[in-house]
């Protein structure tokens, strides 16, 4: 395989991990994990200082459990 | 920085400035809580069970109404009393009347959890005690929303009942509920957050769902480098949380507190309960007053115990009683906050002084089961994953763009 062809496919394949990434759907999927772990690590994490942080207001939001 | 790649900037800063704001909101709503006072007027609790006519009744009232109470913030007061089959108390009783109460905490509410979900469906408390007349008060606080239900039994001695003109039956057991409402504050906090996580749905949608300008080079570059960053936040994000919920279920030694004893005299007060409770479970509270001299406990002692929670100096139980015919005061009760608690113990014997002992209990907190606090999380990721949804449609409707699941042509370098 000659240096143009390897070029050549090393290109096509960064492309289209570019064109995934940047897809609507990826991005729809990082933005939500990113906000659900965000969510989790705030509200029901049992992390010290997260808990400790924010123990009240998990204590006086419906539907949130605290220990 | 060129034009295109300024909303992808300006809106991963809006959404963190959004988010970092929502907390202290949050904590500024939560400060409010319309406690009313434990002397308000009495409001009678209905009993759930029918008594046939010519037993003797239990009558309980709560102070303050049940519908006015904020759970887990603000003590109750419930008064049991024996009265005739016209709800006439039975004042001729003036000697010992022997309760046995059970109250149980609310069914589990797995799809819209309470904050202490470990406490559903428990058992609060749990005791056998003879009260000095046909009077039982007890101070207590209710955890969380939902019915309860009481169960009462009163046995009241025959010999004394015999001399009434009416004559009821000396033992009588009756079920009452207990309803009590949900923290108000509760819901507008919530109401808030979801209005939040609305607008970092939208905000989010809006930004996923601006048409890209494929030519130029730096905005696809951010928007890459964006997507990474956002990825090594999940990553480790998770590695943190993961790691707290290992450490929690291998979590650190209660503290080793031994009983206490205390002395006056000849009289010794003796702690016989647990040092160390489980939120969930029933803890043993047990005492007894002894005289050293016949090492033999003194049956007559009325016990006043008296528990509160050091981390926020409530009072969680209050209660008054006799000791069994072994000399020994029981009662169990659940603590349902994972804190160190200290208990006061009061033991008066007839014609003596009074004999007082404090113990300290440590509480282990106990975290909220995986699936109840998935569940929350799910409700919570729907509302931004509709907001999102609404965001994109709208931005692409405004634009005109119908490449509604198209995605960013990369730069390849060509001109």
């Amino acid at each position: 395989m000659s240096e143009v062809q390897i070029s050549t496919a090393t290109q096509i394949f960064w492309r289209r991990t570019v064109q995934l990434t940047l897809s609507v759907p990826v991005q729809c999927a990082l933005f939500l994990s990113l906000t659900s772990i965000t969510l989790w690590t705030l509200y029901f994490s049992t992390y010290p200082p997260a808990h400790s942080a924010l123990h009240e207001t998990r204590h006086t939001t419906l539907g949130i459990g605290c220990h | 920085m060129t034009i295109a790649s300024r909303p992808w900037l300006m809106g991963l800063l809006s959404l963190m400035g959004v988010l970092v704001l929502s907390v202290p909101a949050q904590a500024h709503l939560e400060q409010e809580h319309p406690n009313t006072p434990i002397d308000a007027p009495l409001e009678a609790v209905q009993s759930k069970t029918p008594v046939p006519a010519g037993k003797i009744q239990i009558q309980l009232a709560a102070q303050p109404p049940l519908s006015e109470i904020v759970p887990a913030h603000q003590a109750v007061r419930l008064k049991l009393e024996t009265t005739n089959s016209q709800q006439t108390p039975l004042l001729e009783v003036q000697s010992a009347v022997q309760w046995q109460l059970t109250l149980n905490t609310p069914v589990k509410t797995p799809w819209l959890s309470t904050d202490f979900p470990i406490v559903e469906g428990t058992t609060l408390l749990n005791g056998n005690l003879t009260s000095a007349a046909n009077l039982l008060e007890l101070e207590t606080i209710l955890p969380i929303r939902g019915k309860y239900n009481l169960q009462a039994t009163a046995t009241v001695p025959e010999t004394r009942a015999q001399g009434a003109s009416q004559v009821p039956e000396g033992r009588t057991t009756q079920t009452f509920v207990l309803d009590v409402p949900e923290n108000p504050v509760k819901y507008r906090n919530a109401a808030t957050l979801a209005g939040m996580l609305l607008l970092v749905g939208l905000l989010g949608g809006w930004i996923i769902g601006k048409p890209q300008a494929s030519s130029v080079e730096l905005s696809q570059s951010a928007r890459l480098l964006l997507s990474g960053a956002a990825t090594v936040a999940i990553v480790a994000l998770l590695v943190v949380n993961i790691s707290a919920e290992s450490a929690e279920h291998s979590h650190a030694e209660p503290l080793s507190l031994s009983q206490t004893t205390a002395e006056v005299g000849s009289l010794k007060l003796e702690y016989l309960g647990d040092t160390i409770a489980t939120v969930g479970k029933l803890a043993d509270l047990s005492a007894r007053l002894i005289d050293t001299r016949t090492n033999q406990p003194l049956p007559d002692a009325t016990f006043r115990l008296q528990a509160k929670d050091l981390e926020h100096g409530v009072t969680v139980l209050a209660i008054a009683g006799k000791a069994d015919a072994n000399g020994v005061f029981t009662w169990q009760q659940q603590f349902f906050d994972g804190a160190p608690h200290t208990l006061q113990i009061e033991a008066s014997p007839v014609n003596s002084p009074a004999v007082s002992l404090a113990q300290t209990i440590d509480v282990e907190g106990v975290a909220p089961p995986l699936a109840v606090r998935l569940i929350t999380l799910g409700y919570m990721t729907a509302i931004v994953a509709i907001g999102t949804a609404i965001g994109f449609w709208a931005e692409r409707i405004r634009t005109g763009s119908r490449r509604f699941t198209g995605s960013v042509k990369p730069n390849t370098g060509r001109v």
